[in-house]
């Protein structure tokens, strides 16, 4: 098995909520001899503990304490002991077995928070080790994290962030975490109201990343969260390097794992665009690079495949309109702008039909933007807009309370309007 | 030579920690990220070569048990070769003592048996249709040699009445060994024709003849024989 090449100090190095806590409690004596005595702990692991070694010994009496004994005193210390010397040395950990682990996991659902956040923060160390993961029901853990991300503290959110990260490096528990918790609904929860610092972002992001190297996880990520455009959001205004990385890389993995589930919603969030802007900056680590140049190649392979009619007819005939490719695509409505008239203006129908009856504003806007096209490029379909009573409801919907319909309504009148004479 | 807004030398240091710890930072963190990385290409490259490992090591065992078939198919059929040959050689065992018990018997009918001397006239007459020559020498056992000349006479008469010839005979100096169950051998045409009517002789004809049928009475018919015609 490989040893920990990193720094698991990475884990809390720049936040001090909880480092200064346990320097101030780690101040205070607990009597071992005492809790000898009350026969929780022989003797012989009472004078282990108060010579403080590390061994394997020491954190067997620590972990005998900390199952059996319910002060909070006691217990913080006990925790803050074994986590210092799991932290210095690593290889403590290789001891952990289902009996340590279900203990700390109990020990979660005390009330104090120093007690959970060291809990947390020891179950984190010991899954750092990517290979072997002992088998527990982790569930109560990911679901503890994941209610720290809704704290009103940033520190504990930021230390949870972290845990989040930790728990995920251990691969086979992230289709578990994806699964079993709200995981991801409360990390963009963080990640777009509660405006976290630069480093929060890339701890928050990291953790999404990790998720995305599942491949039935990078199917569905996006239809249930919807987590492309949010990504693209923060990448386009992070200042960060590393987050831009992470974004890509999970991006990277989606379209690589799952590019069925993903090449169209990310075709219609205007990867393409987003990748040439960011692809003019430069950038010191070369694998954001390439991991650009791969997203822009692949999506525009398939601008081509995925812009053709028979596609953009099963969609106005689902009803359910999205931004995908054809849509935006002036090559697609010059060539096919007169097709719409086939079948008796069928689609056309379709399309003034889902004015009445939808009430979506995506699907209003693309409608818009779709009868508008259609009228540019195919001018003598104007009566026939006008007869259905399309042209009335575009102009209705100029006043519609979303911006982006208001938006498509206007573009659509103007290229009504273009050749009016 | 101080400037405004210099740092003395603690700060200098803890600047310097700061940025040394910021730098390790963010370095591990990059460091992580790879491993990560490399961790995804390790497991899709071992899932790779352990299922063409597993698809080579089946089709080897394929193969193996395929040969291990072979051997045993082998090996039965030969088996059963040997075996039937054994038996074979069983039951010749058998047929050739059958055959040498006979001839012990003969020898001693030849010696004891009154019937003998009518037996040799019938030999010598069914010698000399055979032959239809007016000159034989017939060749006998010394001690025969009386019987043999005594049944010639009873013979000629009827030879001569059966075809009008008339046979004249010579006794050949080479007698047939003692040990033999007698009959004799007829020569004619100036020796030129030879008919071997010496009782092993007839022994042999008959065991050729009736083989068939010996098998048969003492290993029964055989299971695959189809015609009998």
């Amino acid at each position: 098995m490989s040893e920990q090449i990193i720094d698991s100090k990475v884990i809390s190095s720049h936040n001090l909520y909880l480092t200064e806590k346990v320097e101030s409690l780690l101040q205070n004596k607990i009597s071992w001899d005492s809790i000898s005595s009350a026969n929780i702990i022989t003797s012989e692991q009472a004078s282990i503990i108060s010579k403080g070694e590390p061994t394997p010994e020491y954190i067997d009496a620590l972990m005998n304490v900390a199952e059996n004994v319910s002060t909070v005193e006691t217990l913080q210390h006990t925790l803050a002991l074994v986590d210092d010397a799991t932290t210095k040395n690593v290889s403590l950990l290789n001891n952990f077995d289902e009996k340590y682990l279900n203990t700390l996991i109990k020990l979660l659902s005390k009330d104090d928070e120093t007690i959970q956040l060291l809990a947390g923060r020891i179950i984190a160390s010991k899954l750092s080790n990517v290979y072997h993961v002992t088998p527990v029901d982790y569930t109560p853990v990911f679901q503890w994290v994941t209610n720290l991300l809704d704290s009103e503290n940033m520190d504990v959110v930021d230390l949870a962030s972290q845990y989040i990260q930790g728990y995920l490096s251990a691969i086979p528990l992230r289709t578990e975490f994806y699964r079993n918790c709200d995981g991801v609904s409360k990390i963009i929860n963080v990640l777009v109201k509660r405006s976290p610092n630069s480093q929060l972002q890339y701890q928050l992001i990291f953790s999404l990343w990790l998720l995305t190297f599942e491949e039935s996880i990078c199917a569905e990520i996006n239809k249930t969260h919807n987590i492309i455009p949010v990504l693209i959001d923060i990448a386009k205004s992070a200042i960060k390097e590393k987050i831009v990385r992470v974004v890509l890389q999970a991006f990277r993995n989606m379209l690589e794992k799952a590019p069925g589930a993903n090449m169209i919603p990310m075709l219609g969030n205007k990867m393409v665009p987003f990748c040439e802007t960011l692809l003019g900056r430069k950038w010191s680590d070369s694998e954001i690079t390439d991991d650009l140049t791969y997203l822009k190649e692949e999506l525009s392979k398939n601008i081509q495949k995925l812009s053709t009619f028979d596609e953009y007819s099963t969609e106005v005939f689902s009803g359910k309109l999205e931004w995908s490719p054809p849509h935006k695509s002036e090559q697609f409505w010059k060539n096919n702008a007169e097709r719409l008239n086939e079948n008796n203006y069928e689609l056309l129908r379709i399309l003034t039909r889902l004015f009445s009856t939808s009430t979506d504003p995506t699907v209003l806007a693309v409608a818009c933007n779709d009868l508008g096209q259609y009228v540019k490029y195919h001018p003598e379909g104007k009566k026939f807009i006008q007869d259905i009573g399309a042209k009335q409801h575009i102009m209705e919907l100029m006043t519609h309370e979303d911006p982006d319909v208001r938006y498509q309504a206007l573009c659509a009148t103007q290229k009504y309007m273009l050749h009016a004479w | 030579m101080a400037t405004k807004g210099a740092l003395n030398d603690t700060q200098v240091r803890d600047e310097m920690e700061k940025m040394v710890s910021f730098i390790k930072q963010e370095a591990n963190e990059k460091a992580r990220e790879i491993k990560i990385k490399a961790d995804e290409e390790f497991n899709i490259e071992k899932a790779k070569i352990v299922r063409q490992e597993t698809i080579n090591i089946e089709a080897f065992y394929q193969k193996k048990a395929k040969q291990a078939e072979i051997q045993k198919k082998i090996a039965e059929s030969n088996r059963n070769n040997k075996t039937r040959l054994q038996i074979l050689q069983a039951r010749q065992q058998y047929l050739n003592k059958i055959t040498e018990e006979a001839q012990k018997t003969l020898v001693k009918y030849a010696d004891s048996d009154p019937k003998y001397a009518e037996t040799i006239k019938n030999i010598i007459l069914q010698s000399l249709y055979q032959l239809m020559e007016e000159e034989v020498t017939i060749t006998c056992r010394e001690k025969d040699l009386d019987i043999v000349k005594k049944a010639f006479e009873e013979a000629a008469p009827i030879y001569k009445e059966k075809t009008g010839k008339v046979a004249a005979v010579k006794y050949s100096p080479n007698y047939l060994p003692a040990t033999s169950a007698g009959g004799i051998i007829m020569a004619g045409f100036g020796d030129r024709i030879v008919i071997n009517n010496t009782l092993e002789n007839r022994l042999e004809i008959a065991s050729d003849e009736l083989l068939p049928a010996i098998k048969t009475m003492l290993y029964g018919a055989a299971e695959t024989r189809k015609y009998y015609n």
